[in-house]
C-alpha cells in the first residue's frame, strides 16, 4: 500500500464546478432561529390519515352538497396540491444557490407539510365523490357545473405551474420569500376563517391543523425576511412590488374571486362557483361569504403592507379590494406565489 | 443597548436593541411558551404590565386589535421599546413547576365503570418516577397495536403518589376506548406521555364557571378542585351536562366539594331525557342565558366535545365574558387504526 505522503505528492486538483449546482456540499448557518423552527417542525403533531374521516357520513348530505364540498376541496387543492411540487422545486433551488442549511431544511419541512395538506384535500374529495375530482359522472346539473369549473381550474393551475417554473430559478431569496410570505398570509387567513366557521368535526380539526402548519411557515418566511429586507437593492424592491401584485391576483382565486389578469375562465365560471359556494356553505363546510372573504383578504393584505412599508417596498395598487398603491405591470410568466 | 425583560416577575433576561423578545430569550436558553413563531398560534401571547413594546407583525389571527389595545403582545414579534418591560404570559411557561413532559410505563390499578359508557381508569406511574402535572393537563396513552396514541384529560391532579386518574368514554367503534373498556385489566402496563395541554383556570378574581359536557368533567373538575384546595375563594359554579341520568358520574366528589367549600356549587343538566335531577331538559347555552344576565368579569373553564365547547364559549362571550377569560379542553375521537 503506498505511503499517504507519496500519494499526496501525486494528487491532482478536482475540476471546478459551474453553478448553479448542488455540489460542493456544505452546511452554513446564518440564521439559527430557522434551525429552531425546523426542530419544532420535525413532528407536526398530526397526520391526515389519523383524522376522524369515519365521522364524515356522506349519506348525511345531498348529492349537490357532496359535489359542492368536493369542488371546494378541488379549488383548495389547486393551491395546496401544488405546494409539494412548488416547494420541492424551490428546495432544489436553495441547494443550487447555496442557501444556508436551515433555509434548505425549512423548505423540506414545508414540502412535508404541504404533502399533508394536499392529502387532506384528496381524502375529502375521494370520500365525497368517489372517483373524484374528475373520474365520476355527476348526477345533477350543479355537479356538472362543478366538474367543468374544476377542469378550468386545472387548466389555470397548469399555466401557473409554467409561470412558476420560469420564475423560480431567476429570483434571489428575498423575492421568493416575499412571494411565499404572501401565500402563507393568504393560507393562514383562509384556514383560520374556515376553521372558525365549519361545523363538520373532521374538517374543523383539519383546518385547525393546517392553519397551525401555515402559521409555522409564516414564521419561517418572517425569519428569513427579517434578515433580508433591510439589505434589499432598489431592483429587488421593484421586483417585489411586481411579485406582490402577481401574488394578489393568483391568490385571489381562492381568497376572494379569480380576477381576469391571470385567470382565463369562461363566463359561466364565477356564477357557477357562487352557487356551489352557497350549497357547500349549507352543508357546513365553513366557506365565508364573498363579502366576508373580501374583507378578510383586504385586512390581511393591509397588514402585510404595513410590515413591508418600512423597508421602502412600494405596495402595488390592489383596486379589487380598495387598496391604492403603485401601478405595476402584471406578467403571468413570472408568477411565484403559492400557499 | 440592551433592554431588560422580566417575565411573570420571575424570569429576567436582556434583549439587544431591535431584537425580538422571544428570539432573544431562546438564544439565551430562556424557555418561554411558543409554537409557530409566525404570529399565528397565540401560544406566546403576553400582557405588558410595565414598559412598552413595538408589536411588530400580526395578521390578527392570534391577537386581536382589541387585545393589543388592552396591552397584550405576541412575544414572537414584539420588540421592547422601553429600558425595562414586564410581561405576564397567558400560557404557562414550559418546564415550569409540574409541566415537564415525561414518557413512562404505568400499571393499571383500577378500571371500573362509572356509567354504562364511561370507565374510571387509574394508573400508577412506575417507580421511582414522580409524575406531576397542573390541573387541566392531559396525557397520551400508548395502547398495544393502536396508533396514534390516545389523549385523555386528567381527572385529578397527580400528587407525589404518581396516581393518574382518567375518565374514558366508549366511542362507537373506537379502537382505543374499546380496548380500555373490554380488555385492559388491573396489572396491565400502558405507556404514558405527558403532561400536555394548556387548559388552566384563567387568571383573575371574578366568578368562575366550570362548564362540563360528559367526560369533559375531568379537566373542569380537576381545575376547580385544585383551585379550591389552594384556597381560591372566588365564587365557583360547575355545570355538568349529560344526555340522561345514567350518564351522571362522580356525584360524590361534586357533593363533597359543595359541602367543604361554601364558594362552590354545582348544577346538573340533562339534555335528552326526563330527569330526577333537573326540572327540564335544557342545553348549557340556554342554562347560561337563564341564570346569568351578564358574565362580564367572570371566567370560565369549559370541557367537552367541540360542539359543546364552541356553543358554551360563544354564549359566554355573548353574555359579556372576555375571550381571554375562557379556557377550554375540547376532545374529538380519533380515527381507528
Amino acid at each position: 500500500m503506498p505511503d499517504p505522503q507519496t500519494l499526496l505528492a501525486e494528487i491532482k486538483a478536482a475540476p471546478g464546478i459551474d453553478g448553479p449546482n448542488i455540489f460542493p456540499l456544505e452546511w452554513p448557518v446564518e440564521t439559527p432561529k430557522l434551525y429552531d423552527i425546523y426542530d419544532a417542525a420535525r413532528d407536526p403533531g398530526w397526520s391526515p390519515h389519523t383524522l376522524a374521516w369515519d365521522t364524515l357520513r356522506v349519506e348525511d348530505y345531498s348529492l349537490d352538497q357532496r359535489y359542492a364540498m368536493a369542488y371546494w376541496f378541488s379549488l383548495l387543492a389547486v393551491f395546496d396540491g401544488s405546494g409539494p411540487s412548488v416547494f420541492a422545486r424551490a428546495m432544489i433551488h436553495t441547494y443550487e444557490s447555496k442557501e444556508e442549511d436551515p433555509v434548505r431544511k425549512c423548505f423540506f419541512s414545508v414540502v412535508r407539510d404541504e404533502m399533508n395538506h394536499e392529502e387532506v384535500c384528496g381524502r375529502a374529495i375521494k370520500r365525497l365523490t368517489p372517483g373524484g375530482p374528475l373520474g365520476y359522472v355527476p348526477e345533477t346539473p350543479l355537479g356538472h357545473l362543478a366538474r367543468n369549473n374544476i377542469e378550468w381550474l386545472y387548466y389555470n393551475g397548469s399555466r401557473y405551474w409554467t409561470g412558476f417554473k420560469n420564475g423560480v430559478d431567476k429570483y434571489p431569496l428575498a423575492i421568493l420569500f416575499t412571494s411565499f410570505l404572501f401565500g402563507e398570509v393568504a393560507s393562514s387567513t383562509l384556514f383560520h376563517g374556515m376553521y372558525q366557521r365549519t361545523t363538520i368535526p373532521v374538517f374543523k380539526e383539519a383546518f385547525k391543523r393546517i392553519g397551525q402548519d401555515e402559521g409555522r411557515h409564516l414564521g419561517i418566511c418572517l425569519a428569513v425576511l427579517q434578515k433580508l429586507l433591510p439589505v434589499l437593492t432598489e431592483e429587488d424592491k421593484q421586483m417585489i412590488s411586481i411579485q406582490l401584485r402577481a401574488g394578489f391576483v393568483f391568490l385571489s382565486g381562492i381568497l376572494h374571486e379569480p380576477p381576469e389578469q391571470f385567470w382565463k375562465l369562461p363566463p359561466t365560471f364565477i356564477p357557477a362557483q357562487r352557487q356551489i359556494d352557497e350549497v357547500a356553505r349549507s352543508a357546513g363546510l365553513g366557506i365565508l361569504t364573498l363579502d366576508e372573504r373580501k374583507a378578510n383578504w383586504k385586512t390581511a393584505v393591509l397588514r402585510m403592507k404595513a410590515n413591508l412599508d418600512p423597508y421602502g417596498i412600494e405596495f402595488p395598487a390592489l383596486p379589487e379590494v380598495g387598496i391604492e398603491g403603485k401601478e405595476v405591470v402584471f406578467d403571468p410568466e413570472k408568477v411565484i406565489p403559492i400557499f | 443597548m440592551s433592554r431588560t425583560i422580566l417575565v411573570n416577575e420571575a424570569i429576567r433576561f436582556g434583549v439587544p436593541e431591535g431584537d425580538i423578545i422571544l428570539d432573544a430569550a431562546l438564544s439565551q436558553g430562556v424557555v418561554l411558551p411558543h409554537q409557530c413563531r409566525g404570529a399565528s398560534c397565540g401560544m406566546c401571547k403576553a400582557r405588558v404590565t410595565q414598559g412598552t413594546v413595538d408589536n411588530g407583525w400580526s395578521l390578527g389571527l392570534a391577537i386581536s386589535d382589541q387585545e393589543i389595545a388592552e396591552g397584550f403582545c405576541l412575544m414572537c414579534q414584539a420588540r421592547p421599546l422601553s429600558a425595562e418591560v414586564h410581561l405576564r404570559t397567558v400560557q404557562p411557561i414550559p418546564g415550569g413547576e409540574g409541566s415537564a413532559v415525561q414518557s413512562f410505563e404505568a400499571r393499571v390499578l383500577c378500571n371500573t365503570p362509572l356509567t354504562p359508557r364511561v370507565r374510571r381508569l387509574v394508573l400508577q406511574a412506575s417507580e421511582p418516577l414522580r409524575f406531576e402535572a397542573q390541573a387541566g393537563a392531559y396525557v397520551e396513552l400508548a395502547l398495544p397495536g393502536l396508533s396514534p396514541h390516545r389523549r385523555y384529560s386528567l381527572a385529578t391532579v397527580p400528587s407525589s403518589t404518581g396516581l393518574i386518574e382518567l375518565l374514558v368514554a366508549r366511542h362507537p367503534g373506537g379502537a382505543a376506548s374499546g380496548h380500555i373498556h373490554d380488555l385492559l385489566q388491573p396489572g396491565d402496563s400502558v405507556g404514558v406521555t405527558g403532561p400536555y395541554g394548556t387548559c388552566r383556570l384563567p387568571e383573575g378574581e371574578g366568578t368562575v364557571l366550570g362548564l362540563a359536557g360528559g367526560t369533559g368533567l375531568a379537566p373542569v373538575l380537576s381545575i376547580m378542585e385544585d383551585a379550591l384546595a389552594h384556597g381560591d375563594i372566588s365564587p365557583m359554579t360547575l355545570l355538568f351536562s349529560v344526555r340522561d341520568d345514567a350518564e351522571l358520574m362522580l356525584m360524590d366528589r361534586l357533593a363533597g366539594l359543595a359541602r367543604a367549600h361554601p364558594n362552590f356549587r354545582y348544577a346538573l343538566l340533562v339534555t335528552e331525557a326526563r330527569s330526577r335531577f333537573c326540572m327540564k331538559q335544557q342545553y348549557a347555552p340556554s342554562w347560561l342565558r337563564e341564570n346569568h344576565g351578564s358574565l362580564a368579569g367572570a371566567r370560565a373553564v369549559i370541557g367537552g366535545s367541540p360542539g359543546f365547547v364552541a356553543a358554551c364559549s360563544d354564549t359566554c362571550i355573548a353574555l359579556g365574558m372576555e375571550s381571554t377569560a375562557i379556557s377550554a379542553d375540547s376532545f374529538t375521537p380519533v380515527a381507528q387504526t
